[in-house]
């Protein structure tokens, strides 16, 4: 009797733990499916009357009708990267350095950006900044779409720069650079920095990557002239071929997985969980 | 005496210092002037507009009182509903598997569930429309094994379509931020209480389920604030097809170009946005991007 309840427990702890795993391979296959396909698609163009054999063709053709839009994208991905980097990382210090009045809203308010649905931020803009105002004319350059950009991304720059921050005793580290002389700027640059460096440069590739795949802000203050990446596989998926579109898809794809993969070798952070879609 | 000669030097960089000490101030400028001007700025001229309307608070009262601008507010709040449940309870197998099991390969998984998280909605887009369009996989595999046409199966651009989009771009988001704090729960107190005769679930309910509440609500208010704000996966799925709120907008402001109107809806989706996420600030501390 005992061992007949002992089996079918057995069994019942069995089958819960089948329907866990079956569980959890569904919900890989239903997150690397939908990749796999676009790569064979990239290849093989769409599965519809028979495959024919792998090409490359598909790849010629999205990186000779994206090429601007490839380079346009990474060269904005740079500038905001940089920007990002060269005001985010001061502002984050002093945010968590010091004392002030409103100390704490300061703080929440830097994660605005990501609270506010990108679609927002892209409309405010546009409305505006898009004519003149304050004798600056930006509407319509590359210039508001870097802005745009820099403000979607900044805020991670932020949040990780603080977060290691907190993470090192940096008080120790300036006092004793301060007593020995050092001023602000070389305390900052030649002590501060460099403990924080990893976090940094994991908040920066992070950026970099939500940057080149921003769309929603894009897409209501770019110009025909300044068609970044995700505009142009919006277009793509709307007009080109199943086979290009899906070769334009796989091209990012590599790009923000090699992105991500260098953040995962060189931080413990990890990949931040925001950034609007 | 001691204390003299020490101070000497403090008196002789008093200029110097107080260059020095308001740099930081300084060099955080920039970041105040791009949020005031990019930022504050262009969001107050949104919420000025908003108002500027014939009856007072007209492109408010609208939204609730057209119906397709009300219909598509409730179809947000029930996508957004509806794929934060799915996504969660799915969320919760994955987030248990990824901290309890160690195995070879557990890195690839990790990185494998991570990494759609930084796709772009228009991307999330199309590998829907590669598996479930009438040219995706799913559909051509199920003609094939029915004989009928493939366009029976194609469900993508419809309602069920936007659901598995958005469930495949919270699902990981949501995942990712539930391990950490399930690696956190003592096992060896599920254990006990299994070996009081408690069942699986029961263990759930009444051992880890009170420890790992704070996780699921940051899920919940992650995957419910990034469904309601999301816009490139509904621009390619369901433009004209499924009406949501950021939808919406996008065609009050670029198709009819009443840009008041569609600030109204702008102001009411942002409101629901942050007063989600700050919520969850405010009750439980600590971010919900962490």
């Amino acid at each position: 009797m005992p061992e007949s309840a002992n089996r079918s427990r057995f069994r019942d702890l069995d089958f819960g733990l089948i329907g866990f795993y079956l569980v959890c391979a569904a919900v890989l296959t239903f997150i690397m499916l939908p990749v796999f396909v676009v790569f064979f698609y990239s290849f093989f163009g769409s599965a519809v009357g028979g495959l024919g054999s792998p090409t490359l063709e598909f790849y010629e053709g999205a990186i000779s009708n994206n090429l601007d839009a490839i380079i346009l994208s990474i060269q904005i991905a740079v500038i905001t990267v940089i920007v990002d980097i060269i005001i985010g990382v001061p502002a984050a210090y002093t945010l968590v350095r010091y004392d002030f009045p409103f100390k704490r809203l300061a703080m929440e308010l830097t994660i605005l950006p990501m609270a506010i649905p990108g679609i927002v931020i892209g409309v405010a803009i546009v409305r505006s900044w898009g004519a003149p105002r304050f004798g600056i004319d930006i509407g319509g350059t590359v210039e508001i779409i870097i802005i745009g950009h820099i403000l979607f991304t900044i805020p991670f720059v932020i949040q990780v720069t603080m977060a290691t921050l907190e993470s090192v005793n940096y008080r120790r580290l300036e006092e004793s650079a301060r007593s020995l002389g050092a001023g602000w700027l070389r305390t900052f640059l030649y002590v501060i920095v460099p403990n924080i460096y990893n976090g940094i440069i994991a908040g920066a590739i992070m950026a970099f990557a939500l940057s080149l795949g921003e769309f929603n802000i894009s897409f209501f203050v770019y110009t025909p002239q300044n068609t970044t990446l995700p505009i142009a596989l919006f277009g793509g998926f709307r007009t080109a071929t199943v086979g290009e579109a899906s070769a334009l898809a796989s091209i990012f794809i590599l790009l923000i997985v090699g992105l991500l993969l260098i953040v995962q070798l060189i931080s413990d952070e990890g990949v931040k969980l925001g950034g609007n879609v | 005496m001691i204390e003299r000669v020490i101070s000497i030097p403090e008196r002789v960089t008093v200029r110097g210092k107080r260059v020095d000490d308001l740099l930081p101030w300084l060099l955080s400028l920039p970041f105040a002037l791009l949020f005031l001007l990019f930022l504050g700025l262009p969001l107050y001229r949104l919420f000025e507009l908003s108002f500027q309307s014939e009856t007072f608070l007209g492109h408010y009262v609208n939204i609730f009182a057209v119906g397709r601008y009300r219909n598509a507010l409730f179809m947000s709040f029930a996508i957004s509903i509806l794929v934060t449940g799915v996504s969660i309870v799915l969320g919760l197998f994955m987030a248990y598997f990824i901290a309890r099991r160690e195995f070879v390969g557990k890195r690839l998984v990790v990185a494998i569930i991570s990494f759609p998280i930084s796709f772009p909605g228009v991307l999330v887009a199309w590998a829907m429309i590669v598996v479930l369009g009438r040219t995706g996989v799913l559909p051509q595999f199920l003609a094939f094994l029915s004989g009928e046409s493939a366009s029976t199966f194609a469900i993508v651009f419809s309602f069920w379509g936007l659901v598995a989009g958005y469930t495949y771009f919270t699902l990981p988001r949501v995942t990712m931020s539930m391990v950490s704090s399930i690696e956190k729960v003592d096992q060896s107190v599920e254990e006990a209480a299994r070996s009081l005769g408690a069942t699986r679930l029961q263990t759930f309910r009444y051992v880890t389920l009170p420890v790992i509440a704070p996780a699921i609500a940051s899920a919940v208010t992650l995957a419910f604030s990034v469904c309601m704000a999301a816009f490139g996966t509904a621009l390619l799925i369901a433009s004209g097809v499924v009406d949501i709120l950021p939808l919406m907008i996008f065609n009050v402001i670029m198709g009819q170009q009443d840009y008041a109107a569609g600030a109204a809806m702008a102001v009411v989706l942002t409101i629901i946005t942050v007063s989600v996420i700050y919520g969850y600030r405010r009750k439980f501390g600590g971010s919900v991007y962490a």
